[in-house]
């Protein structure tokens, strides 16, 4: 029994001295992981880099509207707490200022605020005097959010100035002719209308959503989480079939053969063989999820469904490149056997597309595939889910391991009795 | 009963048309004897040595080791058996010293005893010094060393070494050899298989020669030669026609065989200082002009000529 961890564990040294593999192992991955959670922007949350937005406030105030700048309005709702996650808003000078800015890439969109807007709109006369938005036209997101705040000030600003301007009317066929009263009513009913649109919405939009399970709720999950889980999976088994490999290398090499002229058992010599490329994949697993946890900051889950979807994750993997490589008779054909069939079961499985459910007949055929059950198990446990919920996903992948593994051991005790 | 018996043993690869490997051998080795299996390339010696050591399963015959069966009893024949292979069966990228350890774990070896028996080893094999180097980094007759080395370790019985010295310098060569013989004054059985006669006779006590599976003769090195009636080889050189002259050799009183090799003309005769002048002499007088002209006692290469019709390196 000794024997079989100590040929485990000569291979697990070799494995770990080869630099090349160590690469392909656990530096691939990470850098994919990275690369990826760079470019959507980090693990907590979807999230994109906030835009950058020029602001240039030139509606001052005049002895008429002083107190009640729509500029400073805007001002105020571009510059909200709320949004500081989305829009990194800096005041500047000018309208030329500005418009160098976004012509310049140091902002994604200028928001110019013409001079005398408030005083256009309090004269109560139709006005083309407009905020203009100067933008970045390579960008959509970021211009867009500006764009919809804006147009909500705006309509505020509208369906203010229309009650100043209908309550001045009726003011006057009332027959009410002191401006400054005209004026005095006029104001009230836009303050009214503000201040009861934010209190009494009135007519509204109810959102609502189908019902999931509590645990896909819980945790918002980021981009690096689902990428490093799909390209651990991915590296999982090419690390197993390399490996896995040696025992073709080995029995060419002489030192399988001289193996055999030992007294140990054949059996035990495949055993150590067969855990060697285990622990290679289970120690991958291991770092890469401390690797994950350290650099990208994701939360894995509980200790019970992260346990043991590595565990059978790692299984499945061995138990893979055992079965393929006791079809092949040299290491070169083993090589491009594992490589194509590893392949194609990670673009099948959805390794490339992370743990996210495509949905539709990509969603079902994925699980034809023992990488499609792990990244089920996954995405569940990467949104709170406990060991009930990736329950199923460990057993349909725990039965592909054993089914492979056994195939495999069977073929290579008859190649090698 | 002799340390290995081997009786009528048989191996075919892929029956029944493939090839017959080994074809009815039997011999005995004495416990304490160097015994070698002599022969070219593909005469069945590392065949035989891989049956021994319970790696093939021999088509037909059967095998001792020590008094253990080659097909019921094959841990007790493991056991008793180093087996040190042609080719370097070791791992690279580990050290002198993990790869000793390694394969003496391999043969139950552990603790302190194996500690200890690795550092004697590496000491027997003169590498101490060398013991952390990978061996990816040592040369040719270092890794062989290291090779026999991992056979050593539990103190087998009987070592069997397959052409051990091929491929190396000949300062290794001697290294090996000295070894090798120092291993059997200490006790050990040895079966040694070449292709270099002058190894088998300088090692041996006896030797087996060996063509397409089959002994062809055996016994010691003075038994063999004089088996052939002691011939010596001539080797001459001429800048003449060769297969005229051959011709011309052929038949002149003590040359038994004549052929041609490497461009030279190789005969055996049965007493080189009288045959020498009568050739000389025939060549002389059918106008042949000799160039070179070398003379080797007999030898084991004379005995395959003889038996064979082929030279030892053909």
């Amino acid at each position: 029994m000794r024997k079989i961890f100590y040929i485990a564990f000569k291979d697990v040294r070799r494995t770990f001295r080869d630099i090349p593999a160590l690469a392909t192992m656990l530096a691939a991955p990470l850098i994919i992981a990275l690369v990826l959670g760079s470019a959507f922007g980090g693990s907590k949350g979807f999230s994109i880099a906030p835009t950058k937005v020029a602001l240039v406030n030139l509606d001052t105030a005049t002895t008429q509207t002083a107190g009640n700048q729509i500029g400073d309005t805007i001002v105020a709702a571009l510059t909200s707490a709320g949004l500081k996650d989305v829009l990194q808003v800096e005041q500047v000078a000018g309208e030329q200022e500005a418009r160098s800015r976004v012509d310049n890439g140091d902002a994604a969109v200028a928001v110019i605020i013409p001079a005398g807007l408030t005083a256009a709109l309090s004269q109560s006369q139709a006005t083309t005097t407009g905020i203009v938005l100067y933008r970045d036209p390579t960008k959509t997101i970021g211009p867009g959010i500006a764009n919809t705040v804006i147009q909500r000030v705006v309509a505020q600003v509208n369906g203010a100035w229309a009650a100043a301007g209908t309550a001045a009317q009726l003011a006057t066929a009332a027959g009410i002719t002191d401006p400054a009263v005209v004026t005095q009513l006029a104001s009230t009913a836009a303050t009214k209308f503000v201040t009861q649109a934010q209190s009494t919405p009135g007519l509204t939009v109810a959102a609502r959503e189908p019902q999931v399970a509590a645990a896909e709720k819980t945790k918002v999950v980021g981009v690096a989480g689902p990428v490093l889980v799909g390209m651990m999976i991915f590296f999982m088994f090419l690390a197993a079939s390399n490996v896995a490999r040696s025992i073709l290398d080995e029995d060419a090499n002489g030192t399988l053969p001289r193996l055999f002229t030992t007294p140990t058992p054949r059996g035990v010599i495949l055993a150590g063989k067969f855990l060697s490329v285990l622990l290679v994949v289970l120690i991958q697993a291991i770092v890469l999820l401390i690797a994950g946890r350290f650099i990208f900051g994701i939360d894995w889950g509980g200790p019970g469904p992260v346990g043991a979807l590595t565990v059978v994750g790692a299984a499945v993997a061995a138990g893979f490149a055992v079965c393929l490589m006791s079809l092949a008779h040299t290491p070169g054909q083993a090589g491009a056997i594992t490589s194509g069939v590893f392949l194609v079961m990670a673009l099948v499985g959805g390794n490339f597309v992370g743990t996210a459910n495509p949905g539709g007949i990509f969603g079902t055929v994925r699980l034809f595939t023992p990488n499609g059950w792990l990244l089920k198990g996954w995405d569940s446990t990467l949104r709170g889910g406990s060991l009930g919920d990736v329950l199923l996903p460990v057993v349909v992948v725990l039965a592909f391991a054993l089914v492979t593994l056994a195939l495999g051991v069977v073929l290579f005790r008859r190649r090698f009795s | 009963m002799r340390f290995v018996e081997v009786t009528d043993l048989r191996k075919q690869f892929d029956p029944p048309k493939g090839t017959v490997a080994v074809d009815g051998l039997s011999f005995g080795i004495e416990q304490g004897e160097i015994y070698s299996l002599l022969g070219p390339n593909g005469a069945g010696k590392t065949t035989t040595i891989s049956i021994l050591s319970c790696l093939l399963r021999p088509s037909g015959g059967d095998a001792s080791v020590g008094g253990a069966s080659i097909t019921k009893q094959q841990a007790a024949v493991k056991e008793a058996i180093g087996v040190v292979p042609q080719e370097i069966a070791l791992y690279p990228d580990l050290t002198a010293q993990e790869n000793l350890a390694f394969w003496g774990k391999m043969y139950g070896l552990r603790g302190s005893a194996l500690d200890a028996r690795v550092e004697e080893v590496l000491d027997l094999i003169d590498l101490t010094d060398r013991k952390k180097d990978r061996l990816e980094d040592f040369s040719g007759g270092m890794k062989r060393r290291v090779n026999i080395g991992a056979a050593l370790l539990h103190k087998p019985r009987i070592l069997f070494l397959d052409e051990p010295t091929v491929g190396i310098d000949p300062q290794s060569r001697r290294a090996i050899l000295d070894g090798i013989k120092d291993l059997n004054r200490q006790g050990t059985t040895i079966l040694y298989t070449t292709h270099y006669m002058e190894e088998a006779q300088e090692l041996s006590d006896r030797i087996a020669i060996m063509d397409h599976g089959k002994m062809i003769a055996e016994g010691t090195h003075e038994e063999l030669v004089k088996s052939v009636g002691g011939q010596a080889t001539v080797e001459l050189t001429v800048d003449h026609d060769l297969d005229r002259s051959l011709a011309t050799w052929c038949a002149v009183e003590g040359v038994t065989s004549a052929q041609a090799e490497d461009g030279r003309a190789r005969l055996l005769v049965s007493d080189a200082n009288a045959a020498v002048p009568r050739l000389f002499e025939t060549a002389s007088r059918d106008g042949i002009r000799i160039t070179g002209i070398n003379v080797a006692e007999p030898n084991l290469e004379t005995v395959f000529l003889t038996l064979t019709g082929r030279a030892l390196r053909d």
